[in-house]
């Protein structure tokens, strides 16, 4: 009774986000501070204000993000500012709460994946996915019309109502809702090529929908063992290829990113290749560490970048046997693994990301740093997102340091600028030129 | 919402109206319907929007024209997509309603707002209404007013508007002149070069209707060139396509070009990367044959589909599998037994029983399109390969075609290598299959002859009868009744009504109620000698049964069986056993009973 009551009044208590834009001038180095959006004073962050998920649309114009609460929010690039610069176009509610009746657990409203849908009218259509339930939404100015006159009942003559515009609103509509296909935790949503399908994959499998049919899903790859006991590796992330429409690749918590081919079977039991590395070092935790957190292709398609733990690495689609490069995002932490491993913090996700023209790669770390390589592997930026950007030569934490993760990240698709997510709070960082 | 809210709601402001306008009772709805048009309540709104027409006889055609279709354009553009649906589906007809086809035109500019929505099956609708409507249009209609809404689509800034575009051209061909018939073609042809892939793929679903407006020439010189480009498409989705294409395209251009454009597409795409698109030839295989015609059939599609046959993914050997009765249709009988039959004989192996039970069911209609000689001696072994299946539907999809090799061969043949198959699926554990080979019990012993059935299967349709499962019980008692039909009254006196007799006797009551329903479902069939003779005398022997739920059958299948028996026997049996349940201490025996004795009266 007491938890159902506190659950009322978590509802009551769901306000508004509260936005602060505060701009700042030039600064030195190759990334400048731009503007953030969040509270980066609060102490004490709840859980529902975490930011779990960041995506800019293909076009670049919007930017979508996605929180704890189940809340999504949508930026919209200011036209009028020459820099990329954002403000608030609209926020709704995607998910809530649920309660799984049947393993009578708490489904959680947290947005775990956005996807923006390519535009086929003026309105604006994104993918959003909790633990267990993909949404299709629409988001469109509504123009909202009053009923001027009504039929007179003692004339007796049929009138047609006259109307009168009233107002324009931004509206939010669920179109769609792919759901009651997911037994695990969906970790990934990734929009085809095509148009018309998307994946959606959980621990275990990873499902094909088409857009227009919500019933019916198609299981593409399936890895669970007959008997749990057996289960030796879990899905964290799948992605489809950039243009091919056959291609996509999901990776898993044994330090492999596969690549399979939706035109070799119905189900892709085998995978076309397989990156890796194997064999390389021994160690207690290498296992661990080795487990990819997230791939993506780069925007030509020809190269693949993948996130472990420790590294950022890229690989020829071609080449399987090693990566082309290897960053070290932060090697300070290899000595330090045992606690990482205590607070959990080993286990942490980060995402990775590819700049518009393929020459950079992001990533994020702790003590709300992002790293910035330069694809040759001449370049190295790290810094803090702060009001001023202080590039660091090397990273360096304290045990403090280790809540304040970068785990979602985003590069504009093509100017240079950056979405970071410090926990609570979203920085918006643009390059200098 | 619910349906019953809605109707709620819906008398609730019928309610409040109907206060207003007393006198007015023609108009009255048609006004509710107009105000509900801008209603809140979406389900009011699909309701008004359903119901146009009403509104429309309402107005009449200059109103509906000045007034009704200019509101729609103006506010009912935005609505819910059940809405849009609906809307774009009452504008296909709404041609009487503004007042024929000269004010027809006024149609199509809300039609092509709803062309332009981002909800594919109301595009549909939209476009399939405009069909209707522009088949209806005066040349120079379709001139000045639908072709610069072709264009303008055509030129539209989303796919959602360029790909309904590409559903419009082919009604309009045949109406406009020359020039514009080439600026169509161009259009068309800029549509498939689209970057989107869904317009891509509306042009190649479109590509076959469109090509069948045109002159043969013009087919071969500008049709082909599309087909051409969209067949290399690097969308799969695109390719399986221009299959459909291959088929309605082959039918219309000369034999040369089919070897030279249609040919190569086939066997490029048969020979696919991607399965899927080995999967649609599999599917489409006969159209295709159909469309290159019987000799180039025999010279080269064969070896295509021997191929899929033997493709690596499942689902292709499926379809390949299933549609074999209708390919065979298009092969020569010796190209099926020098060709077909030694693949099939790999699939009838196939390691996955989708194959084997999609190619169990289509496998016997082969026999009608071969000889008597060669179906025994090339199919018949097949046949009893997927007999003897490890996988139940394999076995079940043989037996539940029998009809089609009795027709070539007899069943005699088989009946050595059935009875086994058939007592196996009997005693299957899975109530499903035993119940699937139930329903074909009639079916087989009236093919191998009621000696066969005596012989061996009488006793399996008994055991049916005391089976655990209710419904194959019940099941059982209609296939005694099939039966009967089949072999006679005569038949039914000296087999069946014995056995029955037997369970009557059983300790457990649920067998004595199957029993009765078996007696009451068998009463209908037999003639009234042995209903007489046979059957009241099973029922009385029940009368006095310990368990209530039988007495009352009794009173039941009393009731069934009055009507067909004389007087006398009513009487003499009947009656004193209606009797003595009337006074039962049960209510349901006693509520039966007096049913029962009404019918004697």
């Amino acid at each position: 009774k007491k938890k159902k009551g506190k659950k009322k009044l978590n509802k009551l208590k769901k306000k508004k986000m509260t936005f602060f834009i505060k701009k700042k001038g030039k600064q030195e180095g190759e990334w400048r501070y731009q503007q953030h959006f969040g509270d980066i004073h609060c102490k004490d962050v709840k859980e529902e204000d975490i930011i779990s998920a960041l995506e800019f649309d293909k076009e670049g114009k919007y930017l979508a993000i996605g929180d704890g609460g189940g809340r999504i929010v949508i930026l919209k690039k200011n036209p009028q500012v020459k820099s990329t610069e954002f403000q608030v176009l609209t926020e709704f509610q995607s998910h809530e709460m649920k309660f799984d009746t049947l393993k009578s657990e708490e489904i959680p409203q947290q947005i775990k994946q956005i996807k923006w849908v390519p535009k086929v009218n003026d309105s604006l259509f994104l993918l959003t996915s909790n633990a267990k339930t993909v949404k299709l939404w629409k988001i469109y100015r509504k123009t909202l019309h009053k009923v001027v006159t009504q039929q007179s009942p003692t004339t007796g003559k049929l009138e047609i109502p006259r109307l009168s515009d009233s107002k324009v609103i931004m509206a939010h509509n669920p179109k769609k809702e792919y759901k009651n296909a997911h037994e695990f935790t969906i970790n990934s949503v990734s929009t085809n090529s095509d148009g018309e399908t998307f994946l959606s994959a959980d621990d275990l499998r990873i499902n094909l929908w088409h857009m227009d049919y919500p019933d019916a899903k198609h299981t593409i790859v399936d890895i669970k063992p007959d008997d749990m006991k057996n289960l030796s590796e879990v899905i964290t992330s799948a992605t489809f290829h950039n243009t091919d429409c056959n291609q996509f690749i999901y990776t898993t918590t044994s330090g492999v990113t596969k690549l399979c081919d939706l035109r070799t079977g119905a189900t892709c039991g085998h995978h076309e290749r397989e990156f890796s590395l194997k064999g390389t070092e021994k160690g207690f935790f290498t296992e661990t560490i080795a487990a990819v957190s997230d791939a993506k292709f780069s925007p030509d398609g020809r190269y693949i970048l993948s996130r472990d733990y420790m590294t950022l690495k890229i690989w020829d689609v071609k080449m399987e046997k090693r990566p082309l490069k290897t960053f070290y995002v932060h090697e300070c932490l290899r000595a330090k693994l045992y606690d990482l491993y205590e607070n959990d913090c080993i286990f942490d996700k980060f995402d990775c990301h590819w700049s518009g023209d393929g020459r950079q790669v992001l990533t994020g770390s702790y003590k709300n740093t992002f790293n910035v390589f330069d694809v040759k592997g001449k370049k190295h930026y790290l810094s803090e997102c702060a009001r001023k950007l202080k590039p660091k030569k090397e990273a360096n934490f304290s045990l403090l340091d280790y809540s304040k993760k970068v785990l979602r990240t985003a590069w504009h698709p093509y100017d240079q600028s950056l979405a970071i997510a410090t926990v609570n709070s979203l920085y918006i960082i643009n390059g200098n030129s | 919402r619910t349906r019953t809210e809605r109707e709620k709601k819906k008398k609730q402001t019928k309610h409040k109206n109907s206060k207003m306008s007393k006198g007015n009772d023609q108009v009255y709805p048609i006004a509710l319907l107009i105000d509900e048009l801008k209603h809140e309540d979406v389900a009011l709104r699909l309701n008004s929007i359903q119901k146009l027409h009403f509104i429309a006889s309402g107005l009449g055609p200059a109103r509906t024209r000045t007034e009704l279709i200019p509101f729609i354009k103006q506010t009912c553009l935005d609505d819910e997509d059940e809405v849009l649906l609906a809307l774009a589906e009452q504008l296909g007809d709404f041609i009487s309603a503004v007042g024929g086809v000269q004010h027809a035109t006024e149609l199509l500019s809300p039609l092509e707002s709803l062309c332009m929505v981002e909800e594919a099956s109301v595009r549909d609708k939209a476009v399939e209404s405009l069909n209707k409507i522009v088949a209806q249009l005066s040349g120079n209609q379709v001139e000045n007013d639908f072709m610069p809404i072709v264009t303008k689509l055509s030129a539209g800034k989303w796919f959602t508007a360029r790909s309904s575009a590409c559903g419009l051209c082919a009604v309009a061909y045949p109406k406009v002149g020359n020039d514009k018939q080439k600026n169509l073609r161009n259009l068309y042809m800029t549509l498939c070069k689209d970057g989107s892939p869904m317009v891509r793929r509306s042009a190649a679903k479109y590509l076959g209707d469109f090509a069948q407006q045109m002159k043969d020439d013009v087919v071969a010189t500008e049709i082909l060139p599309m087909f051409n480009q969209l067949k290399k498409d690097n969308q799969d989705s695109v390719r399986l396509l221009a299959l459909d294409n291959c088929a309605k395209l082959g039918k219309m251009v000369s034999q040369n070009d089919v070897v030279t454009h249609i040919l190569p597409t086939i066997k490029s795409c048969a020979t696919d990367k991607s399965w899927r698109v080995r999967y649609m030839v599999a599917e489409k295989f006969k159209e295709l044959c159909e469309a290159v015609g019987p000799t180039i059939t025999k010279d080269k599609m064969v070896a295509y589909y021997v191929d899929l046959c033997k493709d690596t993914e499942v689902e292709v050997r499926t379809s390949a599998a299933f549609h074999v009765a209708d390919v065979c249709s298009k092969f020569t009988s010796d190209v099926i037994v020098n060709n077909v039959l030694p693949a099939l004989a790999q699939l009838v192996k196939d390691k996955s029983e989708h194959v084997r039970s999609s190619l169990a069911k289509e496998i016997m209609a082969l026999s009608a399109q071969l000889s008597k000689e060669e179906t025994i001696q090339h199919l018949l072994p097949l046949f009893l390969n997927l007999l003897k299946d490890e996988y139940p539907d394999v076995r079940l999809n043989i037996i539940s075609n029998l009809e089609h090799v009795n027709r070539v061969i007899g069943v005699e043949r088989l009946s050595q290598s059935l009875l086994p198959a058939i007592m196996d699926l009997a005693e299957d554990k899975n109530w499903r299959v035993r119940r699937a080979i139930i329903d074909y019990i009639p079916l087989l012993s009236t093919q191998l002859g009621m000696n066969f059935f005596n012989d061996k299967l009488s006793s399996i349709c008994m055991t049916w009868l005391t089976d655990s499962v209710y419904l194959i019980r019940e099941a059982a008692s209609i296939n005694l009744c099939r039966l009967t039909e089949a072999f006679g009254s005569e038949w039914c006196a000296s087999h069946l009504i014995p056995k029955l007799a037997e369970l009557n006797k059983r300790p457990n009551y649920l067998y004595r109620m199957t029993s009765l329903s078996a007696i009451g479902n068998l009463s209908s069939e037999l003639n009234k000698q042995v209903v007489e003779s046979h059957i009241v005398p099973l029922v009385v022997q029940l009368v006095d049964d310990p368990v209530p739920n039988v007495r009352f059958n009794v009173a039941k299948t009393f009731e069934k069986i009055i009507p067909m028996v004389s007087n006398n026997v009513i009487m003499e049996h009947i009656k004193p056993s209606v009797e003595r349940l009337q006074q039962d201490k049960d209510y349901d025996v006693i509520h039966f009973a007096s049913a029962a004795a009404s019918a004697i009266h």
